[in-house]
């Protein structure tokens, strides 16, 4: 009830203030122009999380100084920690960056948001920022719409700058006209008393508009205009800096337990820094006034000296906070336990992921590749193999011969339980996440569901070959029961060798190696080398048996073939460009067809030397011989 | 620089086609480099087998990625 009644009592205090104050209504509209550019900046910003982003991100976040930078470095360029800590969480949830390194960029965020402050008291409020906000738009809408998705995110990037500038205007040229008709600062609270009410103030300002950016304009535009005491400002200052974590928090609702602990650090550290920052406010002032004089700061240029304290106090939570984030990782991993995921419930599918295509198809690999674990472990034991046997060095042949106790395992059952349900869940996920992707990248996503299909359709094919391969495990035909066992080392070879694969994660062109693979598969398929005719012919195995195998030997093909596939898919490296590179260069059947020719080909030629060299060597032989028998003669 | 270079260049920057060929060029020379090491390796590995169904696979593997190589050529002269 409460909740419906906000929106609308909020939209009705508005409309009243427009009507008895058209200073207040520009005021708002600079507001609303600031955020909306905040919103196009950010849509601009998203037009880079193509691989350059996710790029950067790997590259710098490998240690804490590095993270630290980069929070510094990418707020001060998009100027939102907001947007910053939302990514973080996205990365970190999709487990492509630890938590160390998520807290470091969320504690350079913290200091990278205060040049915000910097720019708007030194550039904003001494020239006339609307003569720029101009040809911004212009320029950004024109780029808008280009069909290139980079030009399109510069536009965006540059209109959103136009409507930041234009924003700034409207709330100056307000307050400006404001201070004409109201005193504001008649209200100002001096004191502890006002510290905390005002710190209050800016941290419900911030929690609403959720831009601790916006809030810091209205409070240098309104500081400008002499609408507010220096005093007051600074606390206001305070409470936006608290008052910006709601973001991170919102944005951490949907993810897992990973952005959650990021959206704690990133509470505990605004909030400590604000505990700093009030108990000491009067230190840290003289401080302000010190450092202010000493880079020519004017003593009554109480916007510029709001931007020295703004970076001045972020700068002492990060030196108070640095040397205790190895504790505050402990300590969140202590009080926010990662739960046990079972195997078929998703681990990294959550709608904090979804929000950047990057993180979306991250997630959808990597929770893929939990599918194909399960799996592993069920074709493994469907084949009568343990899985420390197919991952070891040891020699297929001698564990398969060894083995003629079939693994007891209900396919079905283990199918239902470990994959079915995961499976769903990706494909489910995959058709929410295509909305706003390149077409790059919806390709990367169909390929991975192409990839969970396979593994379900080699589980099938398991399944289906599972009852007679378990029969004739223990025949005491020998042959059938070679012939069974030829079709576990291979299928037991394929899981291996994806498993090398698997453990090239610097190599590009590791997956290419499944092209030799597909090569022996089809010169091993025991239907079509002749091996089958050869049994049948002579009588080693009777027609039913036969039957039996010519089915398998096509069921275990099409294991083989489905495996090869996922893993071309789900262990191929690099970013989207690198991925389709290789596939592209991944040879058809045609290719591999003529590959097998000129192999065949060099066969014959190699055998055919080697029979002229034998025939050489016996006319040589043969000479030998008879030289001593010439006397014979 | 000449106007009509210039002129080229710029275009190159502002066309979403040759920006996407640029990429497809780049990702195409990052794979076949790492193709090459590859079969630097394999020719090394095969000079050192000893056993003939080793000598057999590393000589199909370098097969196959030598026809891998001569395709992606191939799809790099084409973009060029």
């Amino acid at each position: 009830m409460l909740r419906k009644a906000i929106l609308p009592t909020i939209l009705l205090v508005l409309a009243y203030g427009f009507w008895i104050s058209p200073d207040f209504k520009e005021i708002s509209a600079g507001v609303a122009i600031f955020l909306f550019g905040m919103l196009a900046l950010e849509e601009g910003f998203k037009a880079f999380t193509g691989g350059l982003l996710e790029r950067l991100l790997r590259r710098t976040t490998s240690g804490l100084w590095k993270s630290l930078t980069f929070g510094i470095v990418s707020t001060t360029l998009m100027q939102s920690s907001s947007l910053v800590s939302v990514i973080t969480i996205s990365f970190l949830s999709a487990g492509l960056i630890g938590l160390a390194a998520g807290i470091g960029i969320i504690f350079g965020a913290n200091l990278g948001t205060t040049t915000g402050a910097w720019l708007i008291a030194g550039f904003g409020l001494k020239v006339k920022i609307s003569a720029y906000a101009m040809p911004m738009l212009v320029f950004g809408i024109v780029l808008v719409f280009q069909k290139s998705r980079s030009l399109k995110g510069v536009g965006y990037i540059l209109t959103g700058l136009g409507f930041l500038f234009l924003g700034i205007h409207h709330m100056k040229e307000g307050f400006e006209a404001f201070r004409d008709t109201i005193d504001l600062t008649a209200f100002a609270v001096s004191g502890y008393a006002g510290l905390f009410l005002f710190t209050l103030l800016g941290m419900a300002a911030t929690v609403i508009m959720q831009s601790s950016h916006a809030t810091l304009v209205i409070i240098i535009t309104a500081l400008s205009a002499g609408q507010v005491t220096y005093e007051n400002a600074l606390a206001l200052a305070i409470g936006a800096n608290i008052g910006t974590t709601i973001t991170a928090i919102l944005g951490s609702m949907s993810s897992n337990v990973q952005g959650k602990r990021l959206a704690a650090a990133h509470l505990i550290f605004n909030s400590v820094t604000a505990i700093i920052a009030i108990a000491f406010i009067y230190q840290i002032g003289q401080a302000v006034n010190a450092i202010s004089a000493w880079v020519g700061i004017a003593p009554d240029d109480y916007t510029m000296k709001l931007a020295v304290f703004h970076s001045l106090f972020n700068t002492i939570g990060i030196v108070a906070m640095l040397p205790f984030i190895q504790h505050l990782v402990r300590f969140l991993e202590k009080a926010m336990p990662e739960k046990a995921v079972a195997a078929a419930v998703p681990k990294y599918l959550n709608d904090a992921n979804i929000e950047l295509p990057d993180t979306a198809i991250e997630a959808v690999r990597k929770e893929t590749l939990r599918l194909y674990e399960n799996a592993f472990a069920i074709i493994a034991h469907g084949l009568s193999l343990h899985r420390h046997d197919i991952l070891s060095d040891a020699d297929l042949s001698e564990v398969v011969a060894k083995t003629r106790r079939p693994i007891p395992i209900d396919l079905d059952a283990e199918y239902n339980a470990n994959v079915k349900g995961l499976y769903s869940d990706i494909v489910n996920f995959i058709s929410r996440a295509q909305v706003s992707m390149t077409e790059d990248q919806s390709n990367e996503l169909f390929a991975l569901r192409a990839a969970g299909r396979d593994i379900v359709e080699a589980i099938k094919d398991t399944k289906h070959m599972h009852k007679n391969l378990s029969q004739y495990l223990s025949s005491e035909n020998a042959d059938i029961r070679s012939e069974y066992n030829r079709i576990r080392v291979q299928l037991g070879e394929v899981l291996r060798r994806l498993g090398e694969a698997a453990e090239e994660p610097e190599d590009p062109s590791a997956v290419l190696s499944f092209d030799a693979l597909k090569i022996e598969l089809e010169e091993n398929d025991t239907t079509r080398n002749g091996m089958l005719e050869s049994l049948i012919r002579s009588n080693k195995i009777t027609p039913a048996m036969a039957t039996s195998l010519m089915n398998d030997a096509a069921y275990a093909y099409d294991v083989a073939k489905n495996l090869v596939q996922m893993g071309e898919v789900l262990f191929a490296v690099g970013d989207i460009g690198l991925k389709q590179a290789g596939r592209e260069v991944a040879l058809t059947e045609d290719e591999l067809s003529e590959v097998q020719a000129t192999l065949e080909e060099a066969r014959r030629r190699m055998a055919s030397t080697e029979r002229e060299i034998e025939e050489v060597q016996a006319t040589l032989e043969h000479r030998t011989v008879r030289a001593p028998g010439s006397e014979t003669r | 620089m000449k106007t009509s270079k210039l002129l080229k260049k710029t275009e190159d920057i502002l066309s979403a086609k040759k920006s996407r060929q640029r990429k497809e060029a780049e990702s195409l020379k990052e794979l076949l480099a790492a193709l090459k090491k590859k079969r630097r390796k394999l020719a090394d590995k095969l000079n050192d087998a000893k056993s003939g169904a080793e000598r057999e696979r590393l000589r199909k593997e370098l097969e196959v990625v030598r026809a891998q190589r001569h395709k992606g050529l191939k799809l790099l002269k084409g973009i060029k």
